[in-house]
């Protein structure tokens, strides 16, 4: 038990850097003996840097033959390499889950031997999981570039999500700092997994019976601050991502210098973690705020304010819009209104149709008023102060801004 | 008229049909909780499951089905005016109609909040709460803000259909337990729970190592942490124990 718990703890150091940690997107009773999965995720603990953790997120391997020079499992860092057997990985995942620790697996691994042994080891332990076990609870599986496609289509029927990471947003710094990788063997098995989800998605809807390929789609993610590319470039890949390849979800990751390398940042900078907050914070406007990139960022503002997030800068920008009454402006209009999200502007939109909103309203609401209120009127009063100027609005809203806690997972 | 009922969801809605059928109170309250002053004039009220289930009806038909299970979330919180603000509520309902949708209205707002605390509690300890493996029976102990047992069960029950649990909440005393065919509520006295009090250990410590294991050090942030996860739940957790 010893050596499987040193095991576990090697497994789980090479898989953290992973952000993606999320069990949301399907909602499924249990089939199996065992588990669930349901559209909301689920947080079972907070790890001490503040993430969310729901599933049990380790490699299969980290004795890796590939070089990328960001990662800790790079062939040529010298460091314990051990690999699970795939029946050690599903008792451990069947265990956990039955004492309720963990909402699924999340499993990934370095490339042993090559990517399509790394594949099908990866094959053999979800198939132990959900045949053994009767395993029906979540699974997250990390695609491994360069595996053949019929283990990929193999993988999609056995998982719930499956993720490439990109890593990288430019073939440029993928040659510097990846060089087995590239935009192709990256992007094709997306294009590839993105038909077939489509393609059973219209099955399903033909014989309900059919079996699941990838029920909670595909996600990626970037690392923040190890190459040079700017936010700009960042949030215009995943936009694609997302009208391209339906992805689910693109996780941003800042970089955290693991090793010495002069193509790398130092080893002891800082990782960019307010970046990192605004390009999260960035996409949630691109997903659920309808949102495009280019309205964000340009070629000339190509990396965003780390002083205001995104989209009070973008309504700075645009004061002229501004105020809006939040009695008359549609849904979408009310979105644009810094301090307002998703779930006050359906509230407003409900209870204006009974009665016309006042102040107190909105505060109940969930407004966050003290942004909002320069942005608004209600009721044709604006409560902003004299004149609605963006220098005084900076000025008023910067010393708020210090005291928000970086949370976005 | 104070009208006081035995703290049962049965007995709230008994004394809410009483209440709107026959005579309205001055206010219906838990007679646990209750103190007698002598100015007001008090009755016990008997449960009554005919009574009860009319009522549901009642509020069903002529407000809505969320209405009723917003009423219900509101029974199962520690609110100390709930029965308050469930008679505004419903009398608002009475008049109004689909009145769930309203949210900020000065007598739904308190519905509203304590809907949306009860269910976040709920969808919490979905996540928070642990087994322990007691020869094959997996056993947990919880003790919640509201009595939220009953909103998990079904949860709990779905995912471990072929388990038997028992999900043990220490402040009400009560337990919700499943045998792989049923499941139902029942009251546990601290005799028969002290059998369940050993410790188990493979797996326990397995998951300690992997909860250490996965923290990002350059990325510590205990305060945000805390936001998430207050210092009262996590007597229970086991990585926290
Ligand atoms: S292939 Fe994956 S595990 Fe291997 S070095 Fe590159 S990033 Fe690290």
């Amino acid at each position: 038990m010893d050596k499987l718990i040193s095991k576990l703890k090697i497994l789980a150091e090479g898989a953290k850097y992973d952000v993606s940690c999320s069990s949301s997107g399907v909602e499924r009773r249990n089939k199996g003996k065992l588990g669930n999965s349901r559209s909301f995720g689920i947080c079972h603990t907070w790890s001490s840097d503040g993430r969310c953790i729901s599933l049990l997120k380790v490699l299969m391997s980290n004795n890796c033959i590939y070089d990328c020079t960001y990662c800790i499992n790079r062939v040529s860092n010298d460091i314990k390499r051990t690999s699970f057997f795939p029946e050690e990985i599903a008792k451990i995942t069947y265990e956990f889950y039955r004492r309720n620790y963990i909402e699924g697996l999340f499993l990934s691994s370095a490339v042993e031997k090559n990517p399509d042994y790394t594949t099908e080891n990866i094959c053999k332990a979800l198939e132990i999981l959900r045949f053994k076990y009767g395993f029906s609870g979540y699974i997250h599986v990390k695609g491994i570039p360069n595996t053949s496609k019929d283990l990929m289509t193999k993988l999609g029927f056995l998982a719930d999500r499956l993720s490439i990471n990109i890593e990288l947003p430019s073939e440029k710094s993928l040659k510097i700092l990846a060089p087995q990788k590239n935009t192709k063997t990256l992007l094709l098995p997306m294009k590839n997994l993105n038909n077939q989800i489509m393609e059973n998605k219209e099955e399903k809807k033909k014989y309900k019976a059919s079996k699941n390929f990838l029920p909670a789609g595909q996600t990626t993610q970037m690392i923040v601050g190890a190459s040079q590319d700017s936010d700009y470039q960042l949030l215009k890949t995943s936009q694609n991502l997302y009208d391209r390849f339906q992805l689910k979800r693109v996780f941003y990751s800042a970089y955290i210098p693991v090793v010495e390398n002069s193509l790398l940042p130092a080893v002891n900078t800082k990782p960019p973690l307010k970046r990192e907050h605004r390009l999260y914070q960035a996409d949630w406007l691109l997903r659920f705020y309808k949102f495009r990139a280019d309205e964000l960022l340009s070629e000339v503002n190509r990396n965003f304010d780390l002083e205001f997030d995104p989209k009070i800068n973008w309504a700075l920008n645009n004061i002229h819009l501004f105020p809006k009454e939040v009695n008359e402006v549609s849904y979408d209009e009310l979105l644009r209104i810094p301090g307002i999200g998703p779930k006050s502007a359906h509230r407003i939109v409900k209870e204006r149709k009974f009665f016309k909103l006042n102040y107190d309203n909105l505060k109940k609401m969930g407004v966050v008023l003290k942004r909002a209120k320069y942005f608004l009127t209600c009721d044709g009063r604006y409560h902003g102060g004299i004149v609605i100027k963006p220098e005084i609005i900076k000025y008023k809203l910067g010393e708020m801004e210090n005291d928000r806690q970086l949370s976005f997972f | 008229m104070d009208y006081l009922y035995d703290s049962t969801y049965t007995g709230l809605m008994t004394s809410l049909y009483i209440h709107y059928k026959y005579k309205k109170s001055t206010g219906i309250l838990s007679k646990k909780l209750y103190q007698k002053s002598l100015m007001v004039d008090y009755k016990i009220v008997k449960s009554n499951v005919e009574f009860s289930s009319k009522m549901e009806n009642i509020i069903e038909k002529r407000i809505s089905k969320k209405a009723l299970k917003f009423i219900y979330y509101t029974f199962l919180s520690t609110e100390p005016k709930k029965e308050k603000y469930i008679i505004k509520f419903i009398d608002l309902g009475f008049k109004k109609g689909n009145i769930t949708q309203l949210y900020s209205h000065e007598d739904t707002f308190p519905i509203q909040k304590i809907f949306d605390k009860v269910s976040k509690e709920k969808h919490r300890f979905l996540g928070i709460l642990r087994f322990k493996d007691l020869n094959g029976i997996l056993f947990s102990e919880i003790s919640p803000d509201n009595d939220v047992v009953e909103l998990i069960m079904p949860h709990f029950v779905d995912r471990f259909k072929s388990e038997n649990f028992i999900i043990f909440d220490d402040k009400r005393l009560k337990a919700g337990i499943h045998n792989q065919k049923q499941w139902y509520i029942t009251n546990i006295d601290e005799k028969l729970y002290s059998k369940f009090s050993d410790v188990e250990e493979v797996y326990e410590e397995m998951w300690k190592e992997y909860f250490q294991a996965i923290a990002i050090a350059d990325r510590k942030n205990t305060k945000v942490q805390f936001q998430f996860l207050p210092l009262r739940y996590r007597k229970n957790i086991t990585e926290f124990k």
